[in-house]
């Protein structure tokens, strides 16, 4: 497994070296960047700092601005990611190289290891500018690094990946990638609590928005660089996490089992 | 009758050299071409690939202008007044594109069709008639993309006939096509010209298509016109040699001695075998009637004769070769 | 004349057609706009909208913030079709049937245009209705709604026409234009004040929404919509100039691309 994941690395490293996609970075960080001004523009010039008490009471008094850029940071970095393992596959297919990969014995999980890698530099070039962006609207994000934080965001890049792989058989499954891909970061971007507490939703959309492992990640993200609270006294969140990218691993990987026979047997039947 | 003279066309188009060096490039894909297209007439253009036969089309065509040279239909000067130019003339490309595959035939020549300002109950007649001349009227309701390529190279033609141009021209029509649908297509070709009265330009890769349809033909090569002329006068003068194979019984020595001295210096003989001889003479001109007048006077009885016609295939390649 | 005319609603009728089957248009321009209609709905109920009529004469309570941000919506709907027509420019241009228009002599313009419209008519409907029943059960309904809502779906139709004729256009010169779509498209959204009213905007800001028809399409239909005694008639005075403007500017960039592809040839080119 490791061994695959290393050369997947390595192509997709050439691969971008040659043909680095600037328009789709630049696309994001344009993304990110209204996804924070929006919410700013609302705070500092409509209505001038007036907070509801529902949110102040839903987020222990949390600082509105820190609050949006963290969750904007957050959904920049989830759909990077997602879209960037999750399609890897896809591209094979279409780009027709999917063959030469089912042919390989090697193991998918590495393979998608490799991808999620590769994109790690990528992923925080774009972490930088959107904390820059945070910042200079008047962010708090100086507290973002510590041992907890890390503990966090290594949690959230495991439920990213795991759902980046229910994103793969998807894809692979409707054969299509636009379509599938957007639906899901408009639905990930509603209900996670990316830029208002879940709580705000109607009843059934807060238990939907726990299938998502972002939801969790988020609260425990902000609880821990916003509120300063130690990750021990969450540890359901934590479970929360595991759980969910857990079953989504295995699910994923069973789908991916299933559609790859389908695929074979498509391909060379 | 249209008439071009001396078209050249330059394009200039930058190549980028690394990401922020770009070089200009100046190509010049055609260079002094002059042609005649009359009505009624096909005409034929061969080359290799990128000797600027499509370049040529398109400036004919009206999709780009010359850098020099002018293009007169009628009288009328078609560079300065392309858009009315684009009235009495069409192109037809080769290919399955230039067509919406998620429309019907049907809808795909209605639109085309309201693009030249067709009123609609013409239009509407005009369809029906030409797709009956191109045999789609059972299809014509499908989506082209459920098409096989010949239908929709054959939708291709409908399309170019719908504004009834007076010119045509056809970019390799057949590229593509199976042996059968491109000798059906070229029979389409074929009365166009001689029932419809339309002055037809085709190019090809085919020189066979060129033999069996055009009757008059300009080989281009680098963007120059190397030789034209019909396919008979190409023949005649630009053949490099004719070939005369005869199979003969006892050939004499005294008669193989007069024949050489015949065609000495004029063509080259080999003879060989024993009893049975193969005589082959390869010359520039025909000396067909001395060689036999000779054997008969020797009393050698011909079995078998062949003339090799020159091949316009050969010629082709030869002009090509010498103008390299 | 007639023939423009023939031409405009021969591509309309061809886009009909060619797009009845596609259904990704449910998705791009139903699905997704509903999704984050609410999630901007939701994220203004992180405020203390009780103080919202001190800022913006727009918005007093929950009902005309989604007036506000439903009119937002359905104005951005509008253009954004647009982008996507001009989007599918680049599959005519790679099917080579751009060359077959291109071959025939119809008026460019006309062309262009029908292009826009056609792609409204397609696109558009969907998220119209559901914005309209939206506004319906905000009960805000009254008699002269009825009346209101042609005049803000003229006032949108013709703002989107011309806005979608330039980026058919942009489409047309280059097929980089991708990118264009990339860096247009999200500040049309904000700036165009979709989702914040534009006046509470500070001078900067203000100064880019100018750019934006839709802002000033927006600044109208609201204050039909909402009723507010908002100086419309200088934001009507600001359409048309900003929309003769955007006309000039896609007949010279017409001009321009016509000239650049007889000259160069490359339509096809890749
Ligand atoms: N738009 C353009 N810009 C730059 N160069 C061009 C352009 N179109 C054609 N060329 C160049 O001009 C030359 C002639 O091309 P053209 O397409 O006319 O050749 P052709 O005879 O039709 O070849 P083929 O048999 O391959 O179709 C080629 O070298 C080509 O690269
Ligand atoms: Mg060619």
């Amino acid at each position: 497994m490791f061994n695959i994941a290393k050369a997947t690395f390595k192509r997709n490293k050439i691969i971008a070296k040659r043909a680095f996609p600037w328009t789709l970075i630049i696309g994001r960080i344009i993304a990110g960047f209204f996804a924070i001004l929006f919410p700013y523009f609302v705070y500092t010039f409509f209505l001038k700092g007036s907070i509801s008490e529902s949110f102040n009471q839903y987020t222990n008094q949390s600082d509105y601005i820190t609050y949006i850029t963290i969750g904007a940071i957050f959904f920049i970095l989830g759909r990077s990611t997602m879209m960037e393992v999750g399609r890897a596959l896809f591209r094979e297919l279409k780009e027709g190289t999917l063959e030469s990969v089912l042919l390989t014995p090697s193991s998918r999980i590495g393979y998608h290891i490799g991808c999620l890698i590769e994109q790690l530099g990528r992923s925080f070039i774009q972490f930088l500018t959107m904390a820059f962006f945070g910042i200079s609207f008047g962010a708090n994000l100086f507290l973002i690094i510590s041992m907890q934080s890390i503990v966090v965001i290594i949690l959230t890049v495991l439920g990213f990946f795991s759902m980046a792989l229910i994103l793969s058989s998807i894809m692979l499954f409707t054969r299509d990638a636009y379509i599938t891909q957007n639906t899901l970061f408009a639905v990930m971007s509603f209900v996670t609590g990316v830029s208002f507490p879940v709580e705000f939703l109607p009843k059934w959309l807060q238990y939907f928005s726990h299938l998502f492992p972002m939801t969790a990640s988020l609260e425990l993200f902000r609880s821990i660089v916003i509120a300063k609270q130690s990750i021990s006294i969450h540890l359901d969140l934590v479970l929360e996490i595991l759980l969910l990218s857990g079953g989504y691993l295995l699910v994923a990987m069973i789908c991916l089992k299933i559609l790859e026979k389908k695929l074979v047997e498509n391909l060379f039947g | 009758m249209l008439i071009a003279t001396n078209l050249s066309k330059k394009f200039v188009y930058k190549e980028s050299k690394g990401l922020f060096k770009k070089k200009l490039i100046v190509k010049n894909a055609v260079n002094d071409v002059s042609l005649k297209i009359e009505s009624g007439k096909i005409v034929g253009l061969i080359g290799v690939n990128g000797a600027g036969k499509t370049t040529t089309i398109k400036m004919l065509a009206s999709l780009i202008k010359p850098t020099t040279g002018e293009i007169l239909i009628d009288n009328l000067d078609i560079i300065k007044e392309h858009k009315k130019a684009k009235r009495i003339i069409n192109l037809i490309s080769g290919g399955e594109r230039n067509i919406y595959w998620r429309l019907t035939a049907q809808e795909n020549l209605e639109y085309f069709g309201a693009l030249y300002g067709i009123p609609k109950d013409v239009l509407n007649q005009k369809i029906e008639t030409i797709l009956e001349m191109v045999g789609l009227t059972e299809s014509k309701d499908i989506p082209v993309e459920r098409y096989s390529k010949g239908m929709k190279q054959r939708l291709q033609i409908a399309r170019g006939l719908i504004n009834d141009p007076k010119y045509i021209f056809l970019d390799e029509p057949t590229l593509g096509l199976d042996i059968n649908i491109a000798k059906e297509l070229r029979s389409y070709i074929r009365k166009l010209a001689d029932d419809e009265n339309k002055g037809i330009l085709l190019t090809t890769h085919y020189i066979s298509e060129v033999e069996e349809l055009c009757d008059y033909i300009y080989i281009i090569s680098n963007g120059y016109i190397v030789a034209e002329g019909t396919p008979d006068e190409l023949k005649e003068e630009l053949s490099t040699k004719t070939q005369v194979v005869l199979t003969v019984e006892v050939l004499t020595e005294q008669a193989e001695v007069e024949l050489k001295d015949i065609l000495e210096c004029k063509a080259e003989v080999t003879i060989e075998g024993e009893n049975i001889h193969t005589i082959k003479v390869i010359s520039k001109e025909n000396f067909t009637a001395e060689i036999i007048r000779c054997l008969s006077s020797h009393n050698v009885s011909i079995l078998n004769m062949k003339l090799m016609e020159p091949d316009l295939e050969e010629i082709v390649l030869n002009v090509l070769r010498r103008s390299e | 004349m007639k023939d423009t005319f023939k031409i405009v609603i021969a591509e309309m009728k061809k886009q009909h057609r060619h797009n009845f089957h596609s259904y990704s248009i449910y998705f791009s321009l139903l699905l997704w706009p509903i999704i984050i209609f609410f999630n901007t709905y939701y994220t203004y109920l992180s405020f203390d909208l009780t103080k919202a009529p001190v800022f913006s004469g727009l918005i007093n309570s929950k009902q005309s913030l989604l007036i506000f941000l439903i009119t937002g919506f359905i104005g951005y709907n509008f253009f954004y079709s647009m982008v996507q027509s001009a989007w599918q420019m680049g599959a005519e241009r790679q099917n080579g049937t751009l060359e077959t228009i291109i071959l025939s002599p119809a008026n460019w313009l006309a062309v262009v245009y029908g292009r826009s419209l056609g792609a409204l008519f397609q696109n558009v409907w969907m998220f119209s209705t559901f914005s309209i029943l939206i506004i319906i059960s905000s009960r805000s309904l009254e008699v002269n709604f009825f009346t209101q809502i042609p005049i803000a779906f003229f006032i949108f139709t013709l703002s989107a026409t011309v806005w979608g004729g330039l980026m058919n256009v942009i489409f047309l010169f280059s097929r980089d234009a991708a990118i264009l779509n990339n860096v247009l498209d999200d500040p049309m959204e904000f700036f165009s004040g979709v989702r914040v009213p534009t006046e509470t905007f500070p001078v900067w800001a203000k100064m880019i929404s100018v750019i934006f028809p839709l802002t000033h399409s927006l600044t109208i239909v609201r204050g039909i919509l909402l009723k507010t005694n908002i100086a419309w008639m200088e934001a009507a005075i600001k359409l048309s100039i900003s929309l003769v403007l955007l006309f000039i500017l896609t007949i010279v960039l017409l001009k321009l691309v016509e000239k650049n592809i007889r000259d160069n040839g490359n339509i096809t080119f890749y």
